[in-house]
């Protein structure tokens, strides 16, 4: 490996880490708004808007998580979104059962990215 | 902070760029409606790859960038919000003025039926979300007219 090589690796692994860091500091926000959406599927639970709202959320976890160095995010919410997706393809109402298994997915997100986010 | 790396690597990548060859850096127009994934796609995408990277958050200002622009790839998503990634990808298809784009579908579905889908809707490829950033740009590169 030569210097510039060397020099070029060191600037994109400080420039990943400092995405990652954001990355991993944006979920707060992000969950309240899951917890939102959730809190008003479980009061609509045939509302098809908010559980295609939820559903792009997770895919969203789906598709970022890996690339920012977190793949339990994208599997976790990969496995979330097609839980939600069973009830949008079956035309079903959200149950309260259902509703207890996203808190589920949403506890386990909130799991990984508290272990990486650097202790206050 | 990040932004403040990114650039400083970059401005240290582009002018090594500059010295060591005269050819136009690449345009790839990214469409994606997920911030964090242009994001970390335009780094990977700048500072790995040494593309310019033009950026879209919907299909509708994609086709707009891409008609004024003319890159030489576009990475779309599938799923968005309005116009989603295959109709995007039809409207460019009809224009005469980005016909000849080439597209390739960025998505985080990744079943077997979903690739051969999508590529017969026109597209050059399917690359998948997560995608690893050192790789991305070589997986991307693969795609680029010769």
């Amino acid at each position: 490996m030569t210097n510039n090589d060397s020099l070029k690796t060191d600037s994109f692994n400080a420039a990943m880490e400092a995405l990652r860091k954001d990355y991993v500091n944006s979920w707060p926000e992000k969950r309240e708004r899951l917890e939102i959406a959730l809190e008003n599927l479980e009061k609509n639970p045939k509302d098809i808007i908010i559980m295609e709202e939820l559903r792009m959320s997770f895919h969203r976890f789906a598709g970022s998580g890996g690339s920012y160095g977190l793949p339990e995010v994208s599997v976790t919410s990969r496995e979330a979104e097609l839980f939600i997706d069973s009830f949008l393809d079956a035309d079903e109402a959200i149950s309260p059962d259902a509703i207890k298994e996203i808190k589920n997915y949403i506890k386990t997100l909130d799991s990984i990215f508290t272990a990486q986010a650097p202790a206050s | 902070m990040a932004a403040a790396l990114l650039n400083g690597y970059l401005i240290f990548h582009i002018d090594k760029r500059k010295k060591n060859s005269i050819m136009a850096y690449e345009k790839i127009l990214l469409i994606d409606d997920e911030d964090d994934i242009r994001t970390v796609a335009q780094m990977s995408l700048q500072s790995v790859g040494g593309f310019q990277v033009l950026l879209a958050s919907g299909g509708e200002e994609g086709i707009k960038t891409a008609t004024s622009e003319k890159p030489d790839l576009i990475l779309l998503d599938v799923m968005m919000p309005g116009l989603d990634g295959p109709g995007t990808l039809r409207r460019l298809k009809n224009d005469p003025d980005t016909s000849d784009i080439t597209i390739v579908f960025l998505t985080a579905k990744a079943q077997q039926m979903d690739f051969v889908n999508l590529k017969e809707m026109g597209a050059a490829g399917v690359l998948t979300k997560p995608f690893d950033p050192m790789k991305l740009p070589e997986d991307v590169r693969k795609f680029l007219p010769s």
